[in-house]
This record gives C-alpha cells, sequence and structure tokens, in this order.
C-alpha cells in the first residue's frame, strides 16, 4: 500500500516543533523551581545544560527522524539493528504512558480557563474549589474533551491539523506570554520579584542541588529524548538539523523566561513578603497553579481579565505538547500498517481509558507522572546509545553535518559518549535517592517509591525485550 | 531592581532571547536549500 507523503511547511514545522517542546513544564514548572533555587543563579546552569543534554538530544532525535522517515520503533531498528528495537518500543511506550495522563493535565488547564471566566466567584475559595474538582466526576469529562480535540487535530493530518493548530495556537501563545509580561512589569511592588529572579547570587552555584535541578529542569522542559522531535523530523523538508533544533530549544526558555517573570514579579508583588511568597512558588506544581496563582491572580488590577488569560495560554501549552504526544503512537501504528484514521482512534480510545485511573486518583496521577517522567531521563540515554552503535563520528558527519551549516564538531562526540551517560547516571541517582526521604524505597504500591517505578520499568522494558522479534517482524520493509 | 540584577537580567536575554531570534532566522532563510 502506497501511502500519500504528508509534510511540513517550514515555518509549520518550527511553530508544530515549538508547540511540542512548550508545555506545562514551562510555565507551572520553571517559574517553581528557579524560584526554589535561589533566584538567578539558576539561569547558570540551566543555560549551559541546554547545551549538553537537550540540544545536542533534539539533534539527534531530528536527524534521526529526518533520515529514516520512520516513527521510534522503526528508526531504531533501522538505525541500530533488529536486535535494538525494543529500546524504541521503550522510548515509544514511556512517551505514550505520559500521553495517558498528559491528557488529565490538559483537562484542568481548560476547566481552569473556563472557571476563571464563568465561575469566578466560586473560584474564590481556591483551595476547596480545586479539592472539589479534583475528587469530582469533572477532570474525566475534561479528560476525554482534552483527547477528543486532540485526536481530532491528529486526524486531520500533519498540515490540515496540526500545522494549522499550531500556526494559531502558538503566536497567540507567545503574545499572551508577551502581554502578561508588560502587565506583571507594571504592578506596583513586581520589582522584587523581577530582583530575585535575576540576582545572580553565585555563592549558590557551590550547591550541587541547583545543578541537579538545572540539569533536571532542561531535561524535562524541553521534549529532548522524549522521541516527539524524532517523530515530527519525519515530516519535516529539507531543514538545517542543528538550526531548527536550536530554534526549539531557545524558544522553549524563551517561553519559560517569560513564564517566570510573570508568574514571579506577581506573586512577590501580591503576598508583598519576601519568605511567605518563597514559601507559595514551593507548594508543588499543582499547588502553585490552580490554588495560589487563582487566589492572588484575582487580586491585581484587571485579574479578571489576567486569570483567564493565563489559564489560556497554559491550555496552548499544553494541548500543543498533547498533539505531538498523540502523534507519536499514531506514527508507530501507521508504519505499521494501519491508516491514520484507525490509528488515532484506537489511540484515543487506548488513551481516554489508560488515562482514567490518573483522572480519578491524584495517588496514582502522581505515580505515573513520577515513573514515566524519570523513564524520560532512560530514554534520553538510549538516544546517546543510539548513536554509540551508529557511530558517533559517522552520525555527526553524515547524519548532522551534512544537513547544517553549522559544524558542531567533537565536542558533540564528547557529549554524546561521556556526558550524557554521566548525566543520565547522576539524575536517575539523585532523584532515586531523594525519593527515600519521602517514602520508604521498598513499598511497591507507593507514589514515589524506587521499586514501584523500577518495577514498571521492568514489566515493560523485559516484555519489550521478549518480544524483541516479534516487534521487528511488525515493522519489516517487506 | 539592583544595578547586578538588570546586567545579569540583559545578558540573559541577550542569549536566551538572542539565540532564538537568530536561529529562528536563519532557519527561515534556510541557506541549506
Amino acid at each position: 500500500m502506497t501511502r500519500k507523503k504528508e509534510k511540513f511547511s517550514s515555518i509549520g514545522f518550527i511553530l508544530a516543533g515549538l508547540g511540542m517542546a512548550v508545555g506545562t513544564g514551562n510555565i507551572w514548572r520553571f517559574p517553581r523551581v528557579i524560584s526554589s533555587n535561589g533566584g538567578g543563579a539558576f539561569i547558570i546552569p540551566w543555560i549551559i545544560f541546554l547545551f549538553f543534554w537537550s540540544l545536542p538530544l533534539l539533534v539527534v532525535e531530528f536527524s534521526i527522524g529526518n533520515t529514516f522517515k520512520k516513527g521510534i520503533i522503526g528508526s531504531f531498528k533501522d538505525g541500530m539493528g533488529e536486535k535494538y528495537t525494543w529500546m524504541g518500543t521503550f522510548v515509544s511506550w514511556v512517551s505514550t504512558a505520559i500521553l495517558f495522563y498528559y491528557s488529565v493535565v490538559t483537562g484542568w488547564c481548560l476547566k481552569y480557563f473556563f472557571s476563571s471566566i464563568f465561575q469566578w466567584s466560586e473560584l474564590k475559595n481556591t483551595e476547596g474549589f480545586w479539592e472539589n474538582f479534583i475528587n469530582g466526576y469533572e477532570p474525566l469529562i475534561f479528560h476525554f474533551l482534552a483527547i477528543f480535540l486532540g485526536g481530532y487535530v491528529v486526524i486531520s493530518g500533519i498540515s490540515k491539523g496540526i500545522e494549522r493548530t499550531n500556526k494559531i495556537f502558538m503566536p497567540l501563545l507567545f503574545l499572551l506570554l508577551i502581554g502578561g509580561v508588560l502587565k506583571s512589569a507594571f504592578i506596583s511592588g513586581a520589582g522584587d520579584g523581577f530582583n530575585y529572579l535575576f540576582y545572580p547570587n553565585l555563592n549558590l552555584l557551590s550547591d550541587y542541588k541547583v545543578w541537579l535541578n538545572a540539569l533536571t529542569q532542561a531535561a524535562w522542559s524541553t521534549g529532548a529524548g522524549w522521541g516527539l522531535m524524532l517523530t515530527y523530523a519525519i515530516y519535516a523538508g529539507d531543514e538545517d538539523s542543528v538550526l531548527s533544533s536550536s530554534t526549539l530549544a531557545f524558544g522553549d526558555y524563551t517561553v519559560s523566561l517569560l513564564a517566570g517573570m510573570i508568574v514571579v514579579p506577581t506573586i512577590f508583588s501580591v503576598v508583598n513578603n519576601h519568605n511567605k511568597a518563597l514559601e507559595i512558588m514551593n507548594s508543588g506544581n499543582q499547588g502553585l497553579t490552580f490554588i495560589w496563582i487563582p487566589s492572588l491572580f484575582r487580586k491585581i488590577p484587571m485579574g479578571n481579565i489576567v486569570l483567564p488569560l493565563f489559564f489560556l495560554a497554559l491550555f496552548f501549552a499544553a494541548f500543543t505538547s498533547l498533539i505531538s504526544l498523540i502523534e507519536l503512537p499514531v506514527r508507530v501504528l501507521i508504519d505499521s500498517g494501519l491508516s491514520r484514521k484507525k490509528a488515532t482512534i484506537f489511540i484515543g480510545f487506548l488513551s481516554f481509558f489508560m488515562g482514567i485511573p490518573s483522572a480519578i486518583s491524584m495517588k496514582f496521577f502522581n505515580n505515573q507522572d513520577w515513573t514515566w517522567g524519570l523513564a524520560l531521563i532512560v530514554s534520553g540515554f538510549f538516544f546517546s546509545l543510539f548513536v554509540r552503535k551508529y557511530g558517533i563520528e559517522e552520525f555527526r558527519k553524515d547524519l548532522i553535518e551534512k544537513k547544517s551549516i553549522i559544524k558542531v564538531g567533537k565536542l558533540f562526540d564528547f557529549t554524546l559518549k561521556y556526558i550524557i551517560p554521566v548525566e543520565f547516571a547522576v539524575i536517575i541517582g539523585w532523584w532515586f535517592f531523594k525519593s527515600t526521604q519521602w517514602e520508604k524505597w521498598y513499598n511497591p504500591f507507593g507514589e514515589y517509591s524506587i521499586l514501584s517505578v523500577v518495577l514498571q520499568w521492568l514489566i515493560f522494558g523485559v516484555s519489550f525485550f521478549v518480544l524483541n522479534k516479534k516487534i521487528a517482524g511488525v515493522y519489516s520493509d517487506e | 531592581m539592583s544595578k547586578q540584577s538588570i546586567i545579569f537580567m540583559l545578558s540573559v536575554f541577550f542569549i536566551v532571547f538572542g539565540g532564538f531570534g537568530l536561529s529562528l532566522y536563519f532557519s527561515l532563510k534556510n541557506p541549506k536549500k
């Protein structure tokens, strides 16, 4: 069966890629993480890790997708050899497992956008509102709505669905964020927040935790190593591998900074107490976004306009990432011979049903977010193994530098060979160690326990390893 | 805002926003084509 070749335009690829990279991690995680790591000084390691994790992995993903023109499983099979198909399957599964609960998050953003317009008075008691919402049936409805809308975009195809949506949502997101920064800059007392955000207290750089948090933020926020860039690169034209990856990586960082410049100064200004403001910034992703932000933003001038626009921006960021998360397994199924329509309907139903436990139980949601969020670091490591197996120098010369005006040189080889494996070991080791401070490591049903995480990785990893030959057979070219 | 914060903020803007703007410009110009 011959399939019509789908393709992004140049600007369409950039906007879709930005939509993929920019997500809730930029808007709700970055302001929280920079605040809890001493403000300005955090930016230095965060930018360093852009060059030693995010950017090299995005370039690798782009080059694989654009060369092999297949989804993750097919690309790993063709690029690494049939024996390693299970690795590609694991990477695909990790991002698909994230899709299951990410549509729940997208649903929360949509709900809060509507609530900040139509339930303004009920939203006054922000904590009670959040508790009622999260323990009720509404997260399920909004989860369904998010998956339905995302599925509709993906089923419409690359140019008519994904490109068109991102061409509307991404410029709007940037406009909303720039407007938000201008607004926060003119709130009285915002200067303290800006000062905290950009004061480079260099003594903090001797704290290893600042470096580890910066590395984690760089790894989670840009979407590097998830396989999403690989999937979109299949449909890219003759783009420059390094320049387009840089656009996405720097664009992602730009959005994080803009979000930080909205959230941090506004909170500092309304709370008017430095320590209390920092305490609020430390209240966790959901606590900050769905309890404190509605409570504080409503107190600023024109808060009834700013709050809905903030949640609209958050929804745009989440939804454009959700689309890429749906496209990833859809493409993998298309490679196995299914039509886009059938593949999207299957993934849509699967995501809805697999997302139900996360929609109705925060404990389950947290466990899945932790398990598969950490597994993304494993995925990033697998991409570095891909390049090693292919031959680092050959990969650089044939797959990257032939398609770029920029020569990444031997620094790329060194990063892929040594730095990324070390970063992988350090992040996993550090977070495993930290999780033992939250709960017992051997509790198999714990929210954050090491055993729960490793068991889930092993169940899927070993299954894919055992079924390697069968999976590879599905992706054979004959 | 302190003078130190302003200088640091402008340096960060230069690297991050500048990096974004330049790579976006050259990506779309696509000199490889």
